[in-house]
């Protein structure tokens, strides 16, 4: 997946040390110790963005751990990717055209 | 270590075709790693660099198989810092049955690591040595100043292989 | 060992022998289809595996589970003692590392097989067991059956047996895998829900596997030398290859490209 420059830049901006890895045919994108909404525990873990549509989903935002959070969401999936455990809510964010850090917003607003 | 087969036939393939001058080619694969249950390291080749014909350096002494410049040498250095892979140097002797490291292959492997450590310090460096129809290898862990024999030497493909020490 | 109780598959080689005592073999799923290949493994020879199933022997699964006792349905005997006590009754040396738990909880030990078998519920559930195989450069041998029924038509049976060859087409590039039925999949929650089965074609299925990996490993045809995509239809008893076979290009699997192996490397962006 070829990812504008501009969308590379204003990711490593927002999240430091974000890294990329491919599988499966899947981009990800590797977001470590990512401060959560207020209100979450943990407050920060590690996230995994998949911006490719991906099992009925335009974008995802996989979780190295079940987030609690001031709104309940439906953490029903647990998955492998990468080597590594991940978790999941229930949401989908179909805007068109978001950039990647928008689609990391995104998701995250759903735990607020 | 586990390679394709693809691979492994490609790097048989350049291996066998003759040089100008010298007795033996060379080649360098490069490896990523991999960590199993019970410290089991992995080493997977994934890609296969022939020496140039120009790099080669007629050796003065006549019991040695090859002779590579240093540039081989620096563009596999470069190459592991590049990427984070392994560099395995490789080579054959044209017989059957398992293959043993010569004198020289003793001598001179571990001074050619000691350079793929300095490049890349985080990746597993070392000696592939083919036969017709055998293989071993000496792989150097990221961290350790000693090598150890690979345990197996997997060829992945139809059919599967299995070379080296049993 | 006596040298008398392979006499008949000396056939597969003069190595063969000690291929297959040397071989490591992962099984994920010992009901239906994986309780036929550990016992087939196991009469045949082999002697290391790595073995994973989460669940206990219950009643509705003493049609179908080779080894399952009625005792075992009352006890719920966890799978992998079931399949170890079966292994163990052939092969006195066996070394068994068997864990009650998704493989996903102790992947490690499935990274040192020589091949893996994938006996599974769920598109999801063979992805990520085919990413973690070619990942490790480890062949992986799907097997799979469904049965499903329209209207008052007869029921339909299904199957499929695929060998995902690293460097070969992936479960994607051969269909079996796609976004449509993984989304469906999804959104029930991730549930392939409770599927018919029955032991005579799971039977079929792992009977075929199993011979595909004693090909692969012996290589005693000489004629395995392509990916292995069987469709088993159930209904007229017949098991042939897939008509995707004949439109695979010779290029590199696009999913799982050469470089893409060992533990993941993530790049600085």
């Amino acid at each position: 997946m070829n990812v504008p420059t501009e969308q590379i830049e204003e990711l490593k901006q927002l999240f430091p040390g974000v890294r990329r890895c491919d599988e499966g045919g899947y981009a990800y994108f590797l977001l470590p110790d990512l401060p959560l909404p207020t209100g979450c525990t943990p407050s920060k873990t590690d996230v995994l963005l998949c911006p490719m549509q991906r099992d009925g989903y335009p974008s995802r935002l996989f979780f190295a751990q079940v987030v609690q959070s001031p709104v309940s969401r439906n953490w029903n999936t647990a998955c492998r990717i990468l080597e590594r455990n991940w978790h999941v809510f229930s949401w989908i964010v179909d805007q068109p055209g978001l950039r990647l850090a928008q689609m990391v917003t995104a998701h995250l607003e759903a735990l607020q | 270590m586990r390679m394709t087969r693809a691979l492994y036939h490609s790097v048989l393939a350049d291996l066998s075709r003759p040089h100008l001058f010298a007795k033996e080619r060379v080649g360098f694969l490069f490896a990523r790693l991999g960590t199993a249950a019970n410290s089991l390291h992995l080493v997977f080749p994934v890609d296969y660099a022939p020496v140039p014909d120009e790099q080669y350096i007629k050796a003065a002494n006549l019991g040695i198989g090859a002779e590579i410049s240093s540039a081989s040498i620096r563009l596999a250095m470069q190459r592991t810092m590049d990427t984070g892979e392994g560099a395995l140097h490789v080579h054959m002797h044209e017989h059957s049955g398992r293959p043993r490291f010569s004198r020289i292959d003793s001598r001179e492997l571990p001074l050619l690591v000691t350079s793929f450590q300095y490049a890349c310090p985080g990746a597993a460096h070392g000696g592939l040595l083919l036969s017709k129809d055998d293989a071993i290898a000496l792989l150097w862990l990221p961290g350790q100043a000693d090598p150890i024999p690979a345990e197996r030497i997997s060829i992945v493909g139809y059919p599967l292989g299995f070379y080296g020490r049993q | 060992m006596s040298v008398d109780r392979y006499s008949r598959q000396s056939f597969l080689g003069k190595h063969a022998e000690a291929l297959i005592r040397t071989c490591v073999v992962g099984a994920v799923g010992l009901g239906g289809g994986g309780s036929h290949i550990t016992q087939q493994m196991a009469h045949i020879g082999f002697l290391h595996y790595i073995l994973y199933d989460s669940d206990v022997v219950e009643e509705p699964n003493l049609n179908r589970h080779v080894g399952a006792t009625k005792a075992d349905a009352t006890d719920n005997t966890p799978k992998i003692e079931v399949a170890r006590r079966m292994i163990l009754g052939l092969q006195l040396e066996a070394s068994i590392e068997a864990y009650q738990s998704r493989w996903q909880d102790h992947p490690y030990s499935l990274r040192g097989c020589d091949v893996i078998f994938g006996c599974v519920d769920g598109l999801a559930e063979r992805r990520e067991l085919e990413a973690c195989a070619r990942r490790y450069l480890i062949p992986y041998i799907d097997i799979g059956i469904d049965v499903h029924q329209v209207g008052t038509e007869p029921p339909v049976m299904a199957g499929q047996v695929i060998l995902s060859m690293p460097g070969g087409p992936c479960l994607t590039c051969l269909g079996l895998l796609t976004e449509d039925e993984l989304s469906k999949e999804t959104a029930r929650y991730g549930s392939a829900g409770p599927r018919p089965q029955v032991v005579w074609a799971n039977g079929v299925l792992a009977s075929t596997a199993v011979g595909v990996a004693v090909d692969l490993l012996t290589d005693w045809t000489r004629g395995l030398r392509q990916s292995v995509y069987l469709c088993y239809y159930g209904n007229q008893a017949i098991l042939q290859p897939h008509i995707r076979l004949e439109y695979l290009g010779t290029e590199v699997c696009p999913h799982y490209p050469p470089g893409q192996v060992g533990d993941p490397l993530f790049k600085a962006l």
